[in-house]
């Protein structure tokens, strides 16, 4: 089967939106109304009600080559981040984090394929809690590995 | 830190006119005002109650932080008893002391505010002898929808 980054990424979209405890998914990418202007990549969370959150920004990742094979393949990363939003009223947001970080690890390390569409997914680290009282985020590091098939299909 | 939702400017100075309301002895509350002329001096101690800045930072669509400056106009009147003036340092340290205990009993303004904390005391030089006059400038974080 041919793999593709379209597909590996609307893969992972719709895997993330059965993460529990997750409201939104959204992506994001280099341009647009929705993102923050002149800042770093991403949305511009101040367009989201507190009711979207727990919130994940699936940030359009960076493709890297990393084997050139025969028959015109290569094994391919997409480096992305997962920006997840939540809010919490209280001042120590331990327990918020880890429950938030066990859900997506567990669920990214059950579909380690992304549903078939990638070879491998894996987190590669994860921040410390990032904000303030109320609005918070967590982000991951997130690779994707992936053999594509260069030739017209 | 208690948990807590929205609030409103309104609500915040309300609580805090109530607060000093309730310390022992006080005269006169007023809002908005900056000079003591005209307040008789049966009406000493004094306070006024200042909306001074408010900033905001929207966090989220229905999420605003405001980082609210109250500022509280104080004086008291040194009164003479059996001849002998009082000290004014004294009575005014502890009109202070009083206002600022009333202000913080309750950080969170009924529920309204995420906390409360007084930034400055300032206190005038001693040359409106016998009134002294004081200034508190409290910092209050609430969340408001707009």
């Amino acid at each position: 089967m041919a793999l593709n980054r379209r597909d590996i990424l609307s893969g992972l979209e719709t895997i993330l939106g059965t993460v529990t405890g997750i409201t939104t998914v959204v992506r994001s990418y280099g341009g647009g109304a929705n993102v923050v202007r002149g800042g770093e990549e991403g949305i511009d969370i101040s367009q989201y009600a507190e009711a979207q959150l727990p919130l994940i920004d699936l940030i359009e990742p960076e493709e890297l080559n990393d084997e050139e094979m025969t028959s015109r393949r290569s094994i391919q990363f997409l480096d992305t981040v997962l920006r997840v939003y939540f809010v919490d009223w209280n001042d120590n947001v331990q327990g918020t984090y880890e429950t938030l970080v066990k859900n997506i690890r567990d669920k990214v390390g059950a579909e380690f394929r992304v549903n078939g569409t990638a070879t491998a997914c894996w987190i590669v680290d994860i921040s410390k809690v990032l904000g303030e009282v109320p609005l918070w985020n967590i982000e991951f590091n997130l690779r994707v590995k992936y053999y594509l098939d260069q030739q017209v299909t | 830190m208690s948990l807590y939702k929205r609030g409103t400017k309104e609500a915040i100075l309300l609580n805090i006119e109530t607060a000093i309301n309730a310390v022992s002895g006080i005269g006169f509350v007023d809002w908005q005002r900056v000079y003591d002329q005209s307040i008789t001096r049966d009406r000493y101690p004094f306070m006024f109650i200042n909306d001074v800045r408010t900033d905001k930072i929207k966090m989220l669509k229905d999420i605003t932080k405001n980082t609210f400056m109250v500022g509280l106009v104080g004086g008291v009147w040194g009164e003479e008893i059996d001849g002998v003036m009082e000290n004014l340092g004294t009575k005014l340290n502890t009109f202070v002391e009083s206002i600022k205990d009333a202000v913080i009993a309750d950080r969170s303004r009924g529920g309204e505010a995420y906390t409360t904390d007084l930034t400055t005391i300032e206190t005038d030089a001693g040359n409106r002898y016998p009134q002294a006059i004081f200034v508190i400038m409290v910092n209050i974080i609430f969340f408001s929808a707009e």
